[in-house]
């Protein structure tokens, strides 16, 4: 325990009175001040400093409208001033918030783009489509596979196939190799393991997508004598295994040149759907039911 | 040396009361710093030294406020005669007591502040009854972490 001093001797007596006494005339001068201040009306520098740095210190309560009411007695000059830059950061909060709605109707613009997508596309009785978000992409394996967020428990099933979407293009992407109750993992047909059957629609040829481990696709076994244009639509065949027919698979971007020991030539394909920019799959899967 | 240790003192209170009171309040709820370090100071230093601060610390406060110029500095002076004179006692160095001294301090400063209002300003200035009901408990809470760093900043008397 601690007073603030100890019992005062004579001399403590007299300095205390001491104490006392400038206490009271310290009183009694703040006093008379403040009550100045308080009574006797500010001239405009000292009230436009006041408002000023009342803004500066506290801007919230100057917000909305008791803006107007709070600066009733700044000069006029500074009450615009402070009333601007109220409004200049309104502003300001507006834009940002522009900004946000810009960006919200860009994803529903996507949104929407989608649900077109999956109305235009129409699975086979007894199957049902699923988006799935992408969650991983591995840099060593950014050509062979990715994972996403659908897995056993959402009804994905090994080999189910999964496609994507690019600007309003729905194309194949890959297969499902590995599920997980949560995740699966795509392979994608970029990867060399990855193939599948295919054709030209504008031809009617019939050859074999594999991927190469690359960007490109590689199209194989299509007849020597076929002719070929660059720009020419893949899509899927219906004798692919995994792929309903029809679905966009990619466009010829190089005929490679005939080779003499072989009996079929190639060309190569440009997927559809790169899946560096995907964000979502859509993946159809077998409804368990049926 | 005292000088530029009163001077920190007086900025840091300024700095510390402006920051508490923009950035940490919650709900519109927070200790009022400049009260707590005014009665602090005037429990450690005395009422000469505590009025000092009083005052100019009420001068700021007014002027970042917007009603009644003069309203804080005239009640914060008055707050710390009142606890530098009353401070033989009462033990300055018990939490409680100094929970206490917030507490009832805040208390008045309200009352005052809401009296000032009506004569000179035709209306009651009353932050309402949650601030006026939780200002002076969280003042309570607060004094007895800001006595020991006033304390430790001046040095013992």
């Amino acid at each position: 325990m601690r007073w603030a001093s100890k019992a005062p001797d004579v001399s403590g007596v007299e300095c205390m009175n001491r104490e006392k006494r400038i206490a009271n005339t310290l009183l009694a001068a703040f006093s008379a001040v403040s009550l100045a201040l308080l009574l006797l009306p500010m001239s405009s520098p000292v009230r436009s400093f006041k408002a000023c740095l009342s803004y500066v210190l506290n801007p919230m309560p100057y917000r909305g409208s008791k803006a107007v009411e709070r600066l009733a007695d700044a000069p006029t000059a500074v009450m615009h001033l402070i009333l601007a830059d109220v409004e200049n950061n309104e502003l300001r909060e507006e834009l940002r918030n522009q900004s946000i709605l810009r960006g919200r109707l860009a994803e529903l613009q996507r949104e929407n783009d989608r649900l077109r997508a999956e109305l235009g596309m129409k699975p086979a009785a007894g199957q049902i489509l699923l988006w799935a978000r992408v969650m991983e992409r591995d840099p060593l394996n950014w050509h062979r596979f990715l994972m996403v967020d659908a897995g056993e428990k959402e009804g994905l099933e090994v080999n189910a196939p999964v496609l994507g979407l690019q600007g309003e293009a729905l194309g194949a992407v890959g297969r499902v190799s590995e599920v997980g109750p949560h995740w699966s993992k795509v392979l994608l047909l970029t990867d060399e393991q990855s193939s599948l059957a295919a054709y030209i629609p504008d031809r009617q040829w019939e050859g074999l997508v594999e991927g190469v481990g690359g960007a490109r696709l590689r199209m194989n076994y299509l007849p020597s004598e076929a002719q070929f244009a660059i720009g020419e639509t893949v899509r899927t065949s219906a004798t692919s295994a995994t792929f309903p027919p029809d679905m966009l698979v990619g466009t010829i971007s190089k005929v490679y040149a005939r080779d003499p020991f072989l009996t079929f030539q190639s060309v190569e394909v440009m997927p559809a759907v790169q899946p560096g920019l995907l964000k979502e799959v859509l993946v159809l899967v077998r409804q368990k039911n049926s | 040396m005292r000088v530029l240790v009163a001077a920190f003192i007086f900025v840091a209170g300024m700095a510390a009361h402006w920051w508490w009171s923009t950035y940490l309040m919650v709900w519109g709820l927070g200790p009022h710093l400049l009260i707590i370090m005014t009665v602090a100071i005037a429990a450690e230093r005395g009422p000469i030294v505590g009025q000092c601060y009083g005052f100019a610390w009420g001068l700021f406060l007014d002027t970042a406020g917007v009603h009644c110029f003069g309203a804080n500095a005239l009640v914060l002076t008055a707050a710390a005669y009142l606890v530098g004179n009353t401070r033989r006692q009462m033990d300055v160095s018990s939490p409680l007591s100094q929970a206490m001294m917030a507490v009832v301090v805040s208390w008045g400063h309200l009352l005052a502040l809401a009296l000032l209002g009506m004569v000179f300003e035709r209306g009651a200035l009353w932050p309402g009854w949650s601030a006026g009901l939780a200002v002076p408990l969280l003042n309570g809470l607060a004094a007895p972490f800001v006595f020991p760093l006033v304390e430790r900043a001046w040095g013992r008397p």
